[in-house]
């Protein structure tokens, strides 16, 4: 390259650089590029481990002797409930965010993901949950009913403190967090990659957090439900879990199991993609039996949805069940046995070398294999009668979480350093820490499954002696110990390394994916240009391929009018689509989410008028934040270099919004499904069934309901394919706006008129439920397309940019069948089943 | 109070699928870590030749499926086992509290005895424990004699145990109930044949109950 050429290039970069800076000192609460908003999860997300770290040590110091006096009981549940909530819900699953967030575009070839203000938000939201739940710590009245906190123990009879409500309200406020990430992370692996990246040329990684969102999105909804249930329960004595007034305390079990169990593979499966992306590195050949491997994670995403009984062998339930549970838990082993044969293959065809990241894959085979192992064990029924709520389960718990995500995360951890930090990696304290970790967790652990078949009980702040547990106990906690001096090696060891280590550039792996490419540390666009990508390991495959992005032969070298681009490509075959300009820096996801915690804020103290106000305001923030979203004019297709031209994303079908859109629906039918599941279960299994009185109102109001979002639907429908023919939408929308008020009128007449006070009867409180969800999608129907009326009125629907319109018609379709579904179940049954006590 | 000293015939066969499983996982864990050394060592000898089918199909398929199939037959058989499908010898309720149990015990006279904390059964016979709690969920467990069976309000769960050795037994709370789920334990005596029926005679009829929570 001639030295002017260079001097243009150096122009080109530094464009790009301007277009996606984030602003300085405050503005940096504006931010919402992935790396920055990634880096912020898993920071936050370390903090976190190592509280629950700390914890861990007050639990083990309490249990090294029988008759300890060092906590009571009240700190010691306070404890034990707060290490598990904290590292599952605030240290596991946002480090998978963040990682996932930082990594997903730079895997994929792009420079941010589909909707970058919603991880922005998802971010301080993750942040201000977990905040919230840390005061309650500090101020001693954290959670103290353990961290699936079981009805009645967490209902407000027996837990009348503050206590359990910090826990339902900080969770539920992180777990918006966990539905944007899902949201997001879809959208983005389907839509937002280079070219030539079709699905079966991209990196596992890509595919393992494809079904991990996936899951997430399917996964999280029954928790929030059974929150919200139970809120509900403390809050307003609706009675869905309350066995004396038709509830039921197994509908908890199963609806956080039902989140609970795929949790475990939502944790464990991105460890494991970044496990299939170390391997094929450090074997020098690419992976064997990648679609295997595809398959099974597939398979691990469906099976671990019917498994979730194994955690309630003990309930009670019958033969035929637990046989089918039993064997689902065990054949969820099958796709984990595919995938470790696959590494396994790989390093024995290749040619392996000697790295700090393969040692603690070691650790990572030998764990979670043990773990795993002990959870087939524990699958089998009888003697999941003997073992469950032991030491052995907390045991084989921690096999499965440190040996499925810590150890290959802390493998990830030196394999990505170099990459994220821009210092290259110093063997000697790794492997101090490998060993100290490694020996520390065995020492805590291993004779733990024996303390458990020895008769210890979980959750004992306290044991007698004699009973043969006092060695293995004391054992455990000179384990823990070591365990947490090997940690604190790691973190001496990052923080040494960010501070004064050796430069580092290139690929210091010789890695065949795309991230490898990039800068140490990657600049805010990531990608010079995007390239076209023909093979799995572009950088092994293709020549040239990094000084191709680097001086612009890729895709979008060029910054237009200060705008961030980036590639859309058909989902499945890669091909470049359309160009997705992306939004810049915002403090709106900041103040939704701080909006979002009034909410939430004035549920904990019971100030419901506060949490009312927090509500409205912050619909009025998001639809502010949809109203400077899209584009005000129609643009012609723009060269996207390499000799094509594409059409920005708001003019196309195909749009992220869409997918965005799509997906938000497919977690609100989850909530949906599950929630028609709880108002199905209660029926028919809760003792304290038929209720005294069914819903009494003319069902006639039940027709106009229906008929009335019936027609909203239509309406839409039709102001869809008017815009398109170029006919303006004023007259739809506006049919639209007033049958869906109408039919928010009728349910709320049937809510307040028909059915008997939702604290009667877990009857009168689910269908109150199930109604007034109805009524909430019909009214935000109604200010949908009072939104897109004003949208058209200011330009921003033409009929080339028909997404808002499109969005909007998939809301009212969902609504219009959730409604007539809802409203058939609240009159049929009482009519099918009947019989009023 | 171990599950590997059993007193009972459900608490003896599970210790069996114990003793089994474990020494199972042993030989899998041995195998695994070895396979994973060898193809992870950079000195080793040429590559494996096998076809990627061939090692997919044999770890991946093969190998779990065969382990899953026999566990499961082995554990369904034996877990029938354990179940109450016939009609009992011997009743006995027990009501989980915040933070004791409750046992209730019904003479062949038909006069009923309530003891707080202590459970008595004969040996050598099928006893139905009928569980259920009066506040929280609470879990019966006697390691020494069977499984454990979670006492939920509103419910009544039958936990079939078959005592083989008379002796004196630990019995605890296995299911996180509050501020007392540490304490709340209670003895198990096992009888000599014959000696059940003079000790139940003998009982007083509401020997130490406590209504209050208090420890007894």
């Amino acid at each position: 390259m001639s030295s002017e050429n260079a001097d243009l290039n150096q122009t080109r970069l530094e464009a790009l650089s301007a277009a996606f800076a984030t602003p300085p000192g405050w503005g940096r609460l504006a931010a919402v590029n992935h790396s920055i908003i990634g880096l912020r999860f898993i920071a936050t997300s370390l903090v976190f481990f190592v509280i629950g770290g700390l914890l861990s040590m007050l639990i083990r110091a309490q249990l090294a002797i029988p008759g300890n006096r060092f906590l009571d009981h009240d700190s010691y549940n306070q404890i034990f409930t707060m290490h598990g909530t904290v590292m599952m819900f605030l240290f596991a699953i946002p480090l998978i965010e963040g990682l996932a967030l930082y990594f997903i575009p730079k895997y994929l070839g792009a420079r941010d993901l589909s909707f970058p203000r919603l991880s922005a938000f998802g971010y301080w939201c993750y942040l201000f949950g977990g905040a919230t739940l840390l005061l309650a710590m500090f101020a001693g009245v954290a959670p103290d009913s353990g961290w699936f906190m079981y009805t009645p123990l967490s209902s407000g009879e027996y837990s009348p403190g503050i206590n359990a409500d910090v826990w339902l309200i900080g969770v539920t406020f992180v777990e918006v967090s966990a539905i944007a990430f899902g949201i997001e992370l879809v959208a983005t692996v389907l839509k937002v990659r280079t070219g030539g990246m079709s699905l079966n040329r991209m990196p596992l990684f890509g595919w393992y957090i494809l079904i991990t969102a996936l899951m997430m999105v399917v996964g999280f909804p029954p928790l929030i439900l059974g929150s919200i249930l139970l809120e509900l329960e403390r809050a307003f004595g609706w009675p869905f879990f309350d066995v004396a007034l038709g509830g039921d305390p197994l509908l908890w079990q199963h609806l956080f199991w039902l989140f609970g169990h795929p949790e475990v593979y939502i944790i464990f499966l991105p460890a494991a993609g970044a496990v299939s992306m170390m391997i094929p590195t450090f074997a020098r050949r690419p992976i064997v039996g990648y679609p295997w491997i595809v398959a099974a994670i597939i398979g691990t995403g469906f099976i671990s949805f019917g498994l979730w009984v194994h955690h309630m062998f003990t309930v009670g339930i019958p033969q035929l069940a637990l046989v089918f549970f039993s064997a689902a838990s065990m054949f969820v082993a099958v796709p984990t046995a595919i995938q470790f044969f696959a590494w396994l293959a790989t390093l024995w065809k290749g040619r392996p070398v000697r790295s700090l990241p393969m040692l603690y894959l070691f650790g990572f085979l030998f764990t979670f294999v043990c773990g795993g192992l002990t959870g087939v064990m524990l699958a089998l029924v009888p003697f999941n009668w003997q073992a469950h709520d032991t030491h052995f389960v907390v045991a084989h718990l921690h096999f499965v979480l440190i040996g499925g995500f810590v150890f290959p995360l802390l493998a990830a951890a030196y394999y990505w350093l170099p990459l994220m930090s821009g210092r290259a990696p110093s063997e000697t304290m790794g492997k101090w820490g490998f060993w100290l970790i490694f020996i520390g967790f065995n020492l805590t652990f291993l004779h733990m499954h024996l303390t458990g078949l020895l008769g210890m009980p979980r959750r004992v702040y306290t044991y007698s002696t004699g009973l043969g547990w006092d060695g293995l106990n004391l054992v455990s906690s000179i384990g823990g110990f070591v365990l947490t001096i090997g940690f604190a090696m790691f973190f001496l060891d990052l923080v040494v390394r960010l501070w004064a280590g050796r430069n580092s550039e290139g690929n210091p792996w010789q890695a065949g994916t795309l991230e490898w490419s990039l800068a140490h540390p990657p600049a805010a666009y990531n990608f010079a240009s995007q390239p076209e990508v023909q093979s799995r390991e572009p950088l092994w495959e293709q020549q040239d391929i990094e000084r191709q992005i680097r001086d612009g032969e890729g895709y979008l070298p060029q910054v237009r009018h200060g705008w961030q681009e980036t590639l859309g490509v058909h989902a499945v075959t890669g091909k470049p689509d359309q160009i997705i300009l992306l939004p810049g820096p915002s403090y709106l996801p900041l103040i939704a989410a701080a909006l979002l915690g009034v909410f939430f804020l004035g549920f904990l103290f019971k100030l419901y008028w506060i949490s009312a106000v927090g509500a409205v305001v912050a619909l009025l923030v998001g639809l502010r934040w949809a109203w400077i979203t899209g584009l005000d004019r129609d643009w012609p297709k723009l060269d996207a270099g390499r000799g094509i031209e594409l059409p920005l994303h708001a003019q196309v079908r195909d749009a992220p919004g869409w997918w965005g859109m799509a997906v938000g629906l497919l977690v609100n039918g989850t909530f949906y499904i599950t929630l028609l599941f709880g108002y199905l279960y209660l029926w028919a299994v809760a003792p304290g069934w038929p209720p005294p009185t069914f819903i009494d109102s003319p069902i006639l109001l039940a027709f106009l309901s229906a008929l009335a979002i019936a027609v909203s639907a239509f309406a839409l429908d039709r102001s869809v394919r008017g815009n398109a023919d170029g006919r303006p939408p004023t007259l739809t929308l506006i049919v639209a706006l007033v049958s869906a008020l109408v039919a928010t009128i009728a349910l709320s007449v049937e809510l307040a008129t028909g059915i008997a006070p939702p604290s009667s009867h877990a009857y009168a409180a689910t269908t109150t439920f199930l109604l007034g969800y109805c009524a909430l999608h019909t009214g935000l129907t109604a200010v949908m397309s009072g939104h897109a009326l004003l949208r058209w009125r200011h330009g921003y629907i033409s009929p080339l940019r028909s997404l808002d319109l499109r969005v909007i018609r998939l809301w009212a379709g969902y609504t219009a069948v959730v409604t007539v579904i809802a409203l058939a179940l609240v009159h049929g049954l009482p009519k099918l089943l009947g019989g009023v006590a | 109070m171990s599950t590997l000293a059993p007193a009972g015939q459900a608490a003896t066969d599970i210790a069996w699928i114990t003793w089994v499983m474990l020494a199972g996982a042993v030989l899998l864990m041995a195998l695994m870590s070895a396979l994973w050394l060898h193809a992870s060592h950079p000195a080793r000898a040429e590559p494996l030749r096998w076809s990627d089918q061939r090692i997919l199909i044999g770890g991946g398929l093969i190998l779990p499926l065969s382990v899953i199939v026999l566990l499961l037959i082995y554990g369904v058989r034996s877990g029938q086992s354990m179940l109450p499908v016939d009609a009992p010898d011997l009743q006995v309720r027990a009501i989980g509290h915040q933070w004791w149990w409750q046992f209730e015990y019904t003479g062949p006279d038909g006069r009923v005895v309530r003891l707080a904390n202590e459970l008595h059964l004969p040996v050598d016979v099928r006893v139905d424990v009928l569980i259920e709690s009066v506040d929280v969920i609470h879990s019966f467990w006697v390691p020494a004699l069977g499984g454990k069976l979670d006492a939920i309000p509103g419910r009544t769960n039958t936990l079939r145990l078959m005592p083989t050795r008379p002796g004196r037994y630990q019995g605890q709370c296995a299911e996180f109930c509050g501020a007392g789920h540490a304490h709340m334990r209670f003895e198990v005596t096992v009888h000599e044949a014959g000696a059940y029926a003079n000790w139940l005679a003998a009982a007083p009829a509401a020997g130490e109950v406590r209504s209050d929570g208090s420890k007894p």
